[in-house]
């Protein structure tokens, strides 16, 4: 056989059930999203099984077979976890392997030397026990039928012949109404009907099934890179203090990355960077490239500027890089619409400023659609300055208005009359004296659901014509908000 | 004084509602307040009755939106032709959206108000044109221009630019804060409306939200200290809103139609229509009675005399006149409810009981000193057959002239969570979970719950008592600490009963002979053809406009294909003919036998059967009476049952209640019985005894019920009623209150009981026959009543498209064949294309029949699924079906037929049974039970054996659950129906084991049960279950069962 495929069964449960230490014997199944009494089980494992319980089963049809049965929600990290070891597994097996789905490989057996089939299977079964998830094996003479085997609901390894499918009844077919309602459970079943008939009524893809079943069907692996091929670590002896033995380091190794980088095309769409010091302390940073690039000078470039903004609390020890590939960018530049001419370089002035700034104060303020004035929050910069749509916050005062930014807390001399203080003197600030004119208040409100605010607000005339915008916050802060041209 | 108040019947403009707006302007020493709600007056009635409670004027009007160059507009109404005008042009602006509102309609006693609101461009120009064009149509003097004061920026130099506009073209300045709200703290949910509006959080509305909170119901004081630089403006709003006050709904002008001439055409005065109905009353009694009995005629006579003092002849001629049209249609129909106190009702043929023969009371349908219209409900088959009688009310009094009146839609527990916690931002998932949570009232656990002395809706279903809100809105996922779970709170009582939008009562019609429309604005209803007015039935009532229910009943409609049927197989029926005492029809009641019947097919009502034996209609009426929640809320289906087996002595609460508690035994069971007794007791007036019935069926409010009680209260301690008695009149009272059956109403139930018994006795073949053409209706699916007929001797043949028509049909006495409608998915052409085929030559093949039919690929799989192939030349089975019709035939001229090979093995009666319920929701081959059982090596009880058992005896049974009760009053035990290949089994699960059980229970078709066998009296075997299990039938069977209801 040249193929064999591995199968986690139910990888999101196993990898729940392994991280928890849940004894098998303990029948348990995942939820679906959503409310629990209407949820549905989309996993079960197979001493749930044994229960009558399948996936898609009603929660609450589950519980009433079986009241001990162990629901769980799906844990996204906790899949990723499993996902990675039994990458890591699969890849210590064998150089050339596909990932057919999340929980199936299929691997190329061509070029590995084995005394049998049953010993490989024994060893790598042996050899996953560690992972502590359910695994089937199936081999097979082409990657469809190793795939096939592998699904079988035996708990068992499996190698795949034709006359076993034919027999053993075991392989489960795709969920299509009319095979239902033919009567057919298995592939084998499948496998019986005449193919032709079967094309004529149902198609080229029950016929590809048919094929498949038959090992007539033949296909290419779509081979899998793990990341990483784009990951390195050097080790300074003695600890260095200053970056230019890292750059020198860096500038070569970069160059070894790119290189994998574009034999495998793909680009570096980040570049993730760790330090660690000799006092134990550590520094870790993403940095991302405005877009996917292949140049080691321009991820030189970037590394070189951000240590400009690091201070190093102890001699380095050590360093990781990492680039995490995309695919290569493939654009022109429009006639009309042109784009940074290198975007690399605006990227890394912009993390010149962040570290002068800080982080969150570099961006493109935008006034936020609100009824409380002068709200504004910062964007993002990107390479083409797009920001949200500004809301349409047309004053209604025809005079322009020099806002105080932040606002003056003042003292100002008032009367209650009604709901409202009414402004009579300004008593403190840089404009003070008695108040000729007022016109308001304007009362504004808002976000009473969470952190409500209230203020009114008042345009007041001082002598020399002076307009002053006054806002008053109760129970007594009155501030100078802005002063009219 | 405030001209421009909207309500929360603005749906979604508005947060508070008319009653709530009216109050607090008489609070605040409003004198009038104009209610001008969104496209309508909707909320008018509510207003008027309001105000009319607290002293106040309502005037109406309306906001109009989009009409010519107006984004918004408000008209008020100075008198009843304003009001029409306004009424007719709002029908206009909902019916024909089209139409040129101003041009083509007359606007006199109107008078249009501009706000700063009207336009979407307030500038100079536009308001200067929008002006010009009020002028033009309302004229001089019928149009004002508001000014508001929200404390908003830019507010003044709008109301500058108004005032110069008034100014300049003389026209009034009124003043007005346009609430949208009475209290200031409504703010909060006139946001969240916004926000539903908008389809937006609201965090993501933005300035589409209020700048601030102003926009409340303010004093006049207020509005004079608004506006003291305009104090003409406040003036004129004083002034017109006098002009306005001169109007109010009273005043309606709403005239129940006259009847038409049926020879010249022309409208009956009142004296030709008295007479006219005299004629058409005796006729009626010509053909009811042989000879009129001394009795009867003095009844008659006195009827007459009432109905022409009180003018309500027309109103019976256009009744009879809707029935006269059913009949003449062969549409089966029947009035319900009090009409059959009337002897002029059963004469004139709107009902079909004697009410001189069984002794009803006519005051309680019509009496001199009622001021309302009497009520005449009308049964019809439901479905097309009652369409078309609502068509025909709608063509005679066409064009508008005719409405269903509407049903206000309101927010509900669920729904109030739902659309607020929304709005807040909260995800889906938590509105699910608080869905779930208080998914059924009705099962909550009654034994906790204090009993209430007071008689309230809320005390049966108590609202609050059901869930613990906080601890409910916790449990969903939102902890007290979040800082949105007090908005959600507050925003959840403060939209929980809000209006949500309108929908139509199932059949409450109001027509009226010169047009509708001026008496009430009417908009399209979501059903074709119809139209629905603003106002509900109890607005219409307090208003005075007549509603006539023409509501729709499934086993009218299942009889009547019954009786066509029987005729087309020459054995006509006539069911006012059929005999009322046919002991073969008594003995199936007495059995329980009642499967499909009308109203006694209930697990309760067959639970009772046996202890009640009925030997005589007016047993079967006590029967339809005493299963109701009224009387077991209130304890009286025992006193009853047990006086009439003898066990326990008669007794009449007080010895004056003789005469009226005789015949049901010293327990008052109708309606009419509580009023006499209040009479008799507390000494109520006639008028007084109706105001008691209206509260009791009016389910609006509690007020009325409490106010009623604590009169009758105070009128039996002036009398020194001993405190017991008193106890025991309110109880039963209260117990009315909530689902009471009127004793007219009960009987004309039995009759159609009677009848459906009868025919099931009698014509069972077209019995089942009508039953499984009207489904879905009743207790029981297609399956069980299958079942039934089976045991009963009536066989049903599969679908076949060699021999079914659409709909099941009676080939013999004993043998149905299943009609193609039971097929979901066929559609009705491809039916119709069958029958029309098989109509010209019978199908050679199925490759012929593919050609001729054409049937699409889903519905081929169907047919052969279902095995409608199986008579075809050439199909051996199912299998071979699917597989031959997966494949359409070649047109190939010289190919020549092949011999199909079998592919494909024959279905297992299990695969059988499964493609049956899947595809037809039921099977003519074996019950699942019994194939279940031939695999089964130890013998378990049935539902047969278990009449052959002693009390007590230990048991097993097994089989598929057709219905689960949990009824409120049943102190949380749950009750189960079990079907086997013998007939129904009853389960009696306590509420101990319903709770260790309940999942099973709840989700699980098929069950084993463990327990002990009870014989209950009537001799009816029940199986008290101590544990349950799902039992193990292979597959998943799509069954439809009863439950909860």
């Amino acid at each position: 056989m040249n193929y064999a495929a591995l199968h986690f069964r139910d990888l999101a449960l196993s990898a729940l059930l392994a991280r928890d230490g849940t004894p098998p014997d303990q029948p348990a199944a995942l939820l679906s999203s959503g409310e629990r009494e209407k949820s549905h089980l989309i996993a079960v494992n197979l001493a749930a099984r044994q229960f009558g319980i399948q996936p898609g089963l009603r929660t609450t049809r589950g519980l009433a077979r079986c009241a001990d049965l162990l629901l769980l929600e799906t844990d996204p990290t906790a899949e990723r976890s499993a996902r990675s070891e039994t990458l890591a597994f699969v890849d210590s097996l064998v150089p050339d392997f596909e990932l057919t789905k999340p929980e199936t490989y299929l691997l190329d057996l061509s070029t590995l030397l084995m005394a049998s089939e049953a010993d490989w299977i024994s060893q790598t079964l042996n050899a996953s026990k560690h992972l502590a998830l359910p695994l089937q094996i199936g081999l097979g003479k082409t990657p469809d039928l190793a795939h096939l085997a592998s699904l079988s609901p035996e708990n068992a390894p499996l190698t795949l012949k034709l006359t076993d499918l034919a027999l053993a009844k075991t392989f489960p077919l795709p969920h299509a109404p009319v095979l239902q309602l033919w009567g057919l459970q298995t592939l084998g079943d499948l496998t019986k009907l005449p193919r032709q008939g079967l094309a004529e009524r149902l198609g080229k893809e029950l016929a590809r099934l048919h094929d498949i079943a038959h090992g007539k069907h033949r296909r290419l692996l779509k081979l899998y890179r793990a990341q990483d091929h784009y990951r390195v670590t050097h080790q300074f002896e003695p600890p260095v203090e200053s970056h230019e033995p890292l750059l020198f380091m860096a500038k070569r190794l970069l160059q070894t990355l790119c290189n994998r980088l574009h034999h495998h095309q793909r680009a570096a769409a980040e570049l993730q960077l760790t330090l660690a010091f000799d006092n134990g302390a550590a520094h870790a940073r993403k940095l991302t490239l405005s877009e996917p690039t292949l140049s080691p000078d321009v991820l030189l470039r970037s590394l070189h500027t951000h240590l400009d903004t690091v201070k190093a609390p102890a001699p380095m020890e050590e360093f990781h890089l990492e680039l995490i590939p995309t695919l290569p960018r493939h654009a022109q530049h429009q006639l009309f619409s042109r784009g940074l001419k290198d975007p690399n370089e605006f990227a890394d002035t912009l993390r010149r400023l962040s570290g002068i700034v800080g982080p969150n104060h570099l961006g493109i303020p935008h006034q936020l659609d609100s009824h409380r004035p002068d709200i504004i929050a910062l964007a993002p910069v990107s390479p083409d300055f797009k920001t949200p749509p500004v809301p349409d916050i047309s004053s209604i005062n025809h005079l322009p208005l020099k806002r105080q930014r932040p606002p003056i807390p003042i003292n100002v001399a008032s009367e209650k009359r009604g709901r409202f203080h009414h402004p009579l003197a300004l008593l403190t600030g840089p404009h003070q004296g008695q108040i000729l004119k007022t016109r308001g208040p304007f009362p504004l409100s808002g976000s009473w659901w969470e952190n409500g605010w209230q203020h009114a607000q008042w345009d007041v005339e001082l002598q020399d014509s002076l307009l002053i915008q006054l806002a008053f916050h109760p129970p007594k802060k009155w501030q100078l908000t802005g002063i009219y041209a | 004084m405030e001209l421009l108040a909207k309500s929360n019947f603005s749906f979604l403009r508005g947060a508070s509602s008319p009653e709530e707006l009216i109050s607090r302007a008489a609070e605040l020493g409003h004198q009038s307040l104009a209610l001008v709600d969104h496209m309508g007056f909707y909320g008018s009635a509510r207003a008027h009755a309001e105000a009319q409670k607290v002293g106040i004027k309502a005037i109406t009007g309306a906001t109009l939106e989009s009409v010519s160059e107006f984004h918004q507009l408000t008209i008020l109404n100075k008198s009843r032709t304003g009001y029409q005008n306004l009424s007719r042009l709002l029908t206009s602006l909902h019916c024909q959206p089209e139409v040129d509102a101003f041009a083509q309609h007359d606007l006199t006693g109107t008078h249009a108000i501009l706000t700063p609101e009207s336009l979407l461009k307030p500038t100079k120009a536009n308001f200067l044109s929008a002006a010009k064009t009020l002028l033009k149509h309302f004229g001089p003097g019928n149009v004002s221009i508001a000014l508001f004061r929200h404390f908003q920026r830019g507010e003044d130099r709008i109301n500058q630019l108004l005032s110069d506009l008034a100014e300049f073209l003389k026209v009034s300045l009124i003043a007005s804060n346009s609430p949208t709200y009475s209290q200031r703290s409504d703010r909060l949910l006139a946001d969240a409306f916004t926000c539903l509006r908008e389809h937006k959080t609201l965090d993501d509305a933005g300035r589409l939200l209020e700048r601030n909170g102003e926009r409340f119901l303010k004093s006049p004081q207020a509005i004079h200290n608004l506006f003291t630089d305009c104090p003409q403006a406040v003036h004129n709003t004083i002034a017109l809103s006098q002009e306005c006050s001169t109007f109010s709904l009273e005043n309606l002008g709403y005239r129940f139609p006259s009847y038409q001439d049926p020879d010249s055409g022309k409208l009956f005065t009142d004296r030709e229509q008295f007479e006219y109905l005299r004629k058409v009353v005796k006729s009626g009694l010509n053909k009811r009675f042989r000879k009129l009995s001394e009795k009867h005629q003095q009844q008659i006579n006195k009827e007459l005399l009432t109905i022409e003092k009180l003018g309500f002849s027309g109103y019976f001629l256009i009744v009879w006149d809707l029935v006269r049209f059913a009949r003449s249609q062969g549409i089966l129909c029947q009035g319900r409810g009090s009409a059959a106190n009337s002897l002029v009702c059963y004469a004139i043929g709107v009902t079909s009981v004697d009410p001189v023969e069984s002794g009803l009371l006519f005051e309680r349908f019509l009496s001199e000193n009622r001021q309302s219209w009497p009520d005449i409900d009308i049964d019809f088959p439901s479905g097309e057959r009652r369409e078309s009688v609502i068509q025909y009310v709608y063509q005679k009094y066409a064009p508008r002239g005719a409405a269903m009146t509407a049903n206000v839609i309101t927010y509900k527990p669920r729904s109030a969570f739902r659309e607020m916690s929304k709005i807040l931002g909260f995800p889906e998932s938590i509105a699910n979970r608080f869905t779930d949570l208080c998914a059924s009232p009705k099962v909550h656990d009654a034994s906790r719950e204090p009993v209430s002395e007071e008689i309230s809706m809320s005390n049966y279903y108590p609202g609050d008592k059901v869930m613990e809100l906080a601890g409910t809105i916790e449990k969903s996922g939102i902890p007290p600490s979040h800082p949105r779970f007090k908005p959600l709170l507050h925003l959840y009582h403060s939209v929980l009963h809000c209006p949500r939008h309108l929908g139509q009562h199932s059949g409450g019609m109001v027509f009226c002979d010169n047009g509708l429309d001026h008496v009430v604005p009417l908009q399209p209803a979501a059903m074709e053809n119809r139209t629905v007015l603003q106002w509900d039935k109890d607005d219409c009532e307090d208003l005075g406009i007549v509603k006539v229910d023409l509501l729709g009943l499934g086993m009218l409609a299942a009889m009547e294909d019954a009786l066509k049927i029987c005729e087309r197989r020459g054995r006509p029926v006539n069911l006012a003919k059929i005999p009322k005492d046919d002991p073969a029809t008594y003995d199936l009641l007495c059995r329980a036998d009642t499967v499909g019947t009308f109203q006694v097919e209930s697990r309760a009502q067959m639970a009772t059967l046996p202890i009640m034996q009925p030997r005589k209609f007016y047993d079967l009426a006590v029967e339809v009476a005493i299963i109701r929640p009224g009387p077991i809320v209130g304890d009286l289906v025992h006193p009853y049952l047990n006086r009439r087996t003898g066990r326990e002595q008669l007794e009449y609460i007080h010895p004056d209640f003789e005469p009226i508690l005789k015949r049901t035994l010293g327990v008052p069971l109708f309606q009419e019985q509580v009023l006499r007794m209040a009479m008799v007791i507390a000494g109520f007036s006639g008028v007084e005894a109706d105001l008691l019935r209206k509260a009791m069926s009016f389910k609006r409010s509690d007020e009325r019920m409490n106010a009623i009680v604590n009169k009758l209260k105070t009128r039996m301690k002036e009398r020194r009623v001993s405190p017991e008695v008193q106890q025991r009149v309110i109880e039963s009272i209260g117990s009315f209150a909530l689902y009471g059956f009127p004793e007219s109403h009960a009987i004309s139930f039995a009759l159609i009981a009677y009848a459906s018994c009868w025919l099931k006795v009698h014509r069972p073949a077209e019995f089942y026959c009508g039953l499984i053409n009207n489904q879905p209706m009743g207790f029981y699916s297609v399956n069980t009543l299958m079942q039934d007929a089976k045991r009963h001797g009536v066989r049903t043949k599969p679908i076949s498209v060699e021999h079914s028509m659409i709909t099941t049909e009676v080939i013999t006495d004993d043998t149905l064949r299943l009609g193609l409608h039971r097929l979901k998915g066929l559609r009705q052409k491809t039916m119709e294309r069958l029958i029309e085929a098989r109509s010209i030559a019978p199908f050679a093949s199925l490759d012929d029949f593919l050609r001729r039919v054409r049937p699409n690929v889903k519905e081929r799989r169907l047919l052969a699924a279902a095995g409608a192939f199986n008579d075809l030349p050439e199909i051996e089975h199912r299998r071979d079906a699917l597989w031959q019709a997966e494949q359409l035939p070649l047109d190939d001229l010289f190919a020549k037929p092949s011999l199909q090979e079998q592919v494909l093995e024959v279905m297992s009666p299990a695969e059988r049974l499964q493609t049956d319920f899947s595809l037809v929701g039921a099977t003519t081959g074996p019950h699942p039970m019994r194939l279940w059982r031939k695999e089964q090596k130890v013998e378990l009880a049935t539902s047969a054996s278990l009449f052959e058992m002693p009390h007590g005896k230990p048991l097993v049974i097994a089989g598929l659950v057709i219905c689960r009760q949990r009824p409120g009053t049943a102190k949380g035990h749950c009750f189960i129906s079990l079907e086997d290949e013998f007939g129904i089994a009853n389960l009696f699960i306590p509420r101990k084991t319903f709770h260790q059980f309940k999942l099973i229970i709840t989700s699980e078709s098929f069950l084993l049960a463990q327990g002990r066998l009870q014989i209950t009296e009537g001799r009816q075997p029940t199986v008290y279950v101590t544990s349950l299990q799902p039992l193990g039938v292979s597959g998943e069977l799509a069954t439809v069962s009863h439950d909860f209801h």
